[in-house]
């Protein structure tokens, strides 16, 4: 390698050689121009051995200076200087001496040739103090001088002001460190502005007041150049005077002494603040954070180290050595809990149970106290919580373990034989047993005992006696809660519903008096015209009910002029009737008048309140909705463009859909797909109105719509929208998935296959997939194939789960693979 | 992030109802919501964890995580003894800076 350079160097020579010295010149010029210095060094050099002509030295020295500052640019400072002296060697003519000083005492400072440069500068010291690079040597040779190296202080004549005003600086200094701020100020007010020790009385200053000013340490700080050896002295603390301690990561830089120096100043202890610091930096690493602690945290705070590294445990189970090593052994009943902790925070909840359970049966041996029960009350809570969030647990191969919901049930029963004043739990099995009203009676009744004044509690309570029909318990309980909470406007319309409900019960059973009693009841307690009304109507109904026509002419026109809203009002007035039992003579009669309100034009805010005023009424039989919407179809039909908001349309959609008015719903989301293309919802609806529900009437463009909706749907996280539309396409897309399992015959055309699939849904290829899936499972045919179902086995010690196979009940296929087509799909319009 | 409930507080990890309401009451004085939200929300979070003693069991029994370096640098760097640092510090801290420094040449 060696030789192959030297060979390429002697054939650059004897390239130079052979070449002209006009031509060389000219060459030098380009490799100036180029910035390739060295060669135009070479080049000139050259040059000047045949001539020494003024004309190449400059040339030369140029490309000197240039190269020196390009070493001194990589930190080459030792290089940079021998180019310059290379430069006053070669071409000392052609370059005046003074226009080379500062470069060189640049680079004697930053090669660290302190003395030396200090010699230059006196020498110099006319030529040199005039540039503007000569105020940032002189702080330099300050901050030098101050941080130890005097012996410069020597090579400077004695009037020099770095030498004059270096005595003033040095006791400035002595007396900050022994806190005799006066003598401070003394010192201080020997350095003149103009001295090279200027940006040294800003550092004292501002270090007096970093702990009790910061503000004006900063303002201190903020005068000192950003390019001073002093500034470089406090950066570090200009974080701290921003933020004080609060943000430490603005201290994430700063090097022990500099640690020292702050904590000196700010009065705490630089182990404490070193601690800190790194607790942050290891912010994303709870191991690193945990060695911390239990290594260094417990020599400044034992119970505040204790602590955190307790808390950091089930992150860093690994260090339960190194825990018990620093504070003492964990106790079996935290190594149960820690365990626990960490299986829930590796999301592996069964494990965590088992050792919840595991803490549970440590404490029942415990002498028994109150916080013992407590304790294991609250873990039980926890144990129901937490398999709550696991949802369905299903394994590996899709089975489900035991229902998560009787298991959650179970645990906050557990619960209350420990803590059986526990209102959150109540409420939580309360809600658990909506549909099974002897549990929920149970549980409401229990929780009556412990809180016969607490609204939520009595809140429910009302709930279930209007469930059971107890319409006189449901307003006594609604009544307490309004002593309770005059205000609550969801008792007051549970108060109403239950007197009206219980009026509509005494006037079917003949009981008119007391009908009329609870209408009025129900009337008195309301603020809401909607209310007053209705109540008004009943009363006028059962006054047709007891044969008093014209006591019940003048109540309706009352009721319907206090609900402000003619057709309103006489849609509650049928309603109202039908719930009555008013005999048909006289609801066809209220239709009519229902039917002459079609002229009135509607508005949006009408329609809407329309359907949710038949909505209100979840009683309601349907056969009663459609015969009422026959009424009001012309109305709704040309509603659909009365600019509904997106969730106006969304209600009205969603309840066409549910009492299946297809028209309606086809025209009603169309329109909302104009507005709200993106919204998958509409899709379903338009496509659902437009195939009456049959989604064997979709063509195979429409069948994709919908996959793309299901998909928009999931993505936009609208579950509501993407369930009912995998239910309705789903038996088509499993059809499909048969399909593709070659169903079929091969040979059979791809096109008429689809063909066959979208035009006889439930028809033949249905009847196939039901024989091949009971094939599959026992069911129909001979062969009989019982698969084995694993179930979770509750085990003590660490393997929790083992397998145990029984035989698997056959699965009733008309459930599980059932076409869910609406129950009646009635055309309605 | 953990609350460390005891360590905003103050307070020792056996106290009750009382005397945890009482600190609150010292510290909501500390750290008003106008004048310091944030130091306000830790001390709520803090007495929200703690208030009764079914919290506070249920505090020790379910709570764990990375400790809240706010709380801990506010309890270990309180400055009570405010001192000057030493002579010997702040030389090497001047010569450092000054042998760091770089001039450009030009």
């Amino acid at each position: 390698m060696a030789k192959l350079k030297k060979r390429k160097k002697n054939k650059n020579k004897n390239h130079i050689a052979s070449v002209s010295p006009d031509t060389l010149a000219v060459q030098g010029q380009g490799y100036l121009k180029a910035g390739n210095f060295s060669k135009a060094i070479e080049t000139f050099k050259h040059l000047l051995k045949i001539e020494p002509r003024a004309e190449w030295q400059k040339r030369l020295a140029e490309a000197y200076l240039w190269r020196s500052r390009i070493l001194s640019s990589k930190g080459m400072y030792k290089e940079a200087l021998v180019l310059l002296d290379n430069l006053t060697a070669f071409c000392g003519a052609a370059v005046p001496v003074r226009d080379l000083t500062v470069p060189r005492l640049v680079l004697l400072m930053n090669s660290g040739q302190y003395e030396k440069a200090a010699l230059l500068w006196q020498k110099e010291s006319d030529r040199s103090g005039k540039t503007p690079q000569a105020e940032r040597l002189s702080d330099l040779f300050a901050a030098l001088i101050l941080g130890g190296e005097t012996g410069i202080l020597e090579k400077f004549a004695e009037d020099a002001p770095l030498v004059q005003h270096y005595p003033f600086a040095r006791d400035a200094l002595k007396a900050f460190c022994c806190g005799q701020d006066d003598r401070v100020d003394q010192s201080l007010s020997g350095i003149s502005f103009r001295s090279p020790y200027k940006n040294f009385r800003l550092v004292l200053k501002g270090l007096r007041v970093v702990n009790s000013d910061s503000e004006a340490a900063n303002r201190f700080f903020d005068k000192i150049p950003p390019d001073s050896p002093f500034f470089s002295l406090v950066k570090p603390l200009i974080g701290f005077c921003n933020n004080g301690y609060r943000d430490l990561s603005s201290l994430l830089k700063m090097n022990r002494q500099e640690l020292a120096l702050l904590a000196s100043l700010t009065g705490v202890e630089p182990d404490r603040l070193d601690l800190l610091i790194r607790l942050h930096a290891a912010a994303d690493n709870p191991k690193k954070q945990f060695e911390l602690l239990s290594l260094k945290g417990r020599q400044i705070d034992q119970q505040a180290a204790k602590n955190a590294s307790l808390n950091l445990l089930p992150s860093v189970w690994a260090g339960v050595r190194i825990y018990e090593n620093a504070f003492g052994p964990v106790s079996v009943a935290d190594r149960y809990r820690l365990e626990a902790l960490r299986y829930e925070q590796q999301q592996e909840p069964e494990f965590a149970l088992d050792y919840w359970q595991r803490l549970v049966n440590h404490l029942v041996k415990e002498p028994d106290s109150a916080d013992t029960s407590l304790s294991i009350a609250l873990i039980y809570r926890h144990m129901a919580e937490l398999i709550e969030k696991m949802g369905d647990c299903v394994d590996e191969y899709g089975y489900e373990y035991d229902d998560p919901h009787v298991q959650s049930r179970y645990y906050f029963e557990k619960s209350l034989i420990y803590d059986p004043a526990d209102k959150a739990v109540y409420l939580k099995l309360i809600d658990m047993c909506r549909h099974e009203t002897r549990e929920m009676r149970k549980w409401v009744e229990s929780a009556l005992k412990f809180f016969p004044e607490d609204v939520d509690i009595l809140l429910v309570a009302t709930e279930l006696a209007l469930k059971s029909l107890a319409f006189k318990k449901a307003s006594r309980f609604a009544e307490k809660i309004l002593q309770i909470d005059p205000i609550n406007t969801r008792v007051r319309t549970i108060l109403f519903e239950a007197h009206l409900a219980h009026g509509r019960k005494s006037a079917n059973a003949g009981k008119f008096d007391l009908a009329v009693k609870e209408f009025s009841l129900a009337d008195e307690n309301q603020r809401s015209n909607l209310q007053k009304g209705t109540a008004v109507i009943c009363r006028g109904l059962t006054e047709i009910l007891r044969g008093s026509d014209k006591a019940a002419t003048a109540l309706l026109a009352e009721g319907q002029q206090i609900i402000g809203s003619e057709r309103r009002g006489w849609v509650i007035t049928a309603v109202e009737a039908y719930l009555l039992k008013l005999t048909r003579t006289r609801q066809n009669q209220i239709l009519g008048q229902l039917k002459k309100c079609n002229k009135i034009t509607p508005d949006r805010e009408e329609i809407f309140n329309l359907v949710a005023q038949v909505a209100s009424y979840p009683s309601l039989d349907s056969g009663f909705i459609v015969e009422l919407f026959s009424i009001l179809k012309p109305v709704f039909k040309k509603s659909a463009r009365l600019g509904f908001s997106q969730q106006e349309m969304q209600y009205l959609c969603d309840f066409f859909h549910k009492n299946y008015f297809f028209d309606l719903l086809r025209s009603f989301a169309g329109e909302a797909l104009k507005s709200w293309p993106d919204l998958p919802v509409y899709t379903f609806y338009t496509l659902y109105g437009k195939c009456k529900g049959n989604p064997g009437l979709l063509d195979s463009r429409e069948f994709q719509d919908l996959e793309h909706a299901a998909d928009v749907a999931v993505e936009q996280h609208d579950p509501h929208a993407a369930k009912m539309i995998d239910e309705f396409i789903g038996f088509l897309r499993l059809a499909r998935r048969f399909s593709d399992d070659n169903l079929y015959d091969d040979d059979e055309d791809d096109d008429d296959e689809d063909e066959d699939l979208f035009d006889v849904p439930g028809g033949r290829l249905f009847d196939e997939l039901l024989e091949m899936l009971g094939d599959l499972h026992g069911l129909g045919g001979e062969k009989k194939c019982p698969r084995p179902h694993r179930r979770p086995v509750k085990k003590k010690g660490k393997k929790l789960i083992e397998e145990k196979t029984v035989e698997e009940k056959p699965t009733d296929l008309k459930d599980k693979f059932k076409f869910k087509l609406p129950g009646k799909q009635r055309e309605l319009f | 992030m953990m609350v460390m409930p005891f360590e905003v507080l103050d307070i020792n990890d056996s106290a009750d109802d009382e005397q945890i309401k009482k600190a609150y009451l010292s510290k909501v004085r500390q750290h008003p919501p106008e004048r310091d939200p944030d130091g306000f929300r830790r001390v709520r979070a803090a007495y929200e964890a703690v208030r009764t003693r079914k919290d506070r069991m249920a505090y020790r029994l379910f709570h764990h995580g990375q400790p809240d370096l706010k709380v801990l640098s506010d309890k270990w760097l309180t400055g009570n003894d405010v001192k000057r640092p030493a002579e010997q510090l702040l030389i090497d801290l001047l010569a450092a800076s000054a042998k760091q420094t770089r001039i450009d040449m030009e």
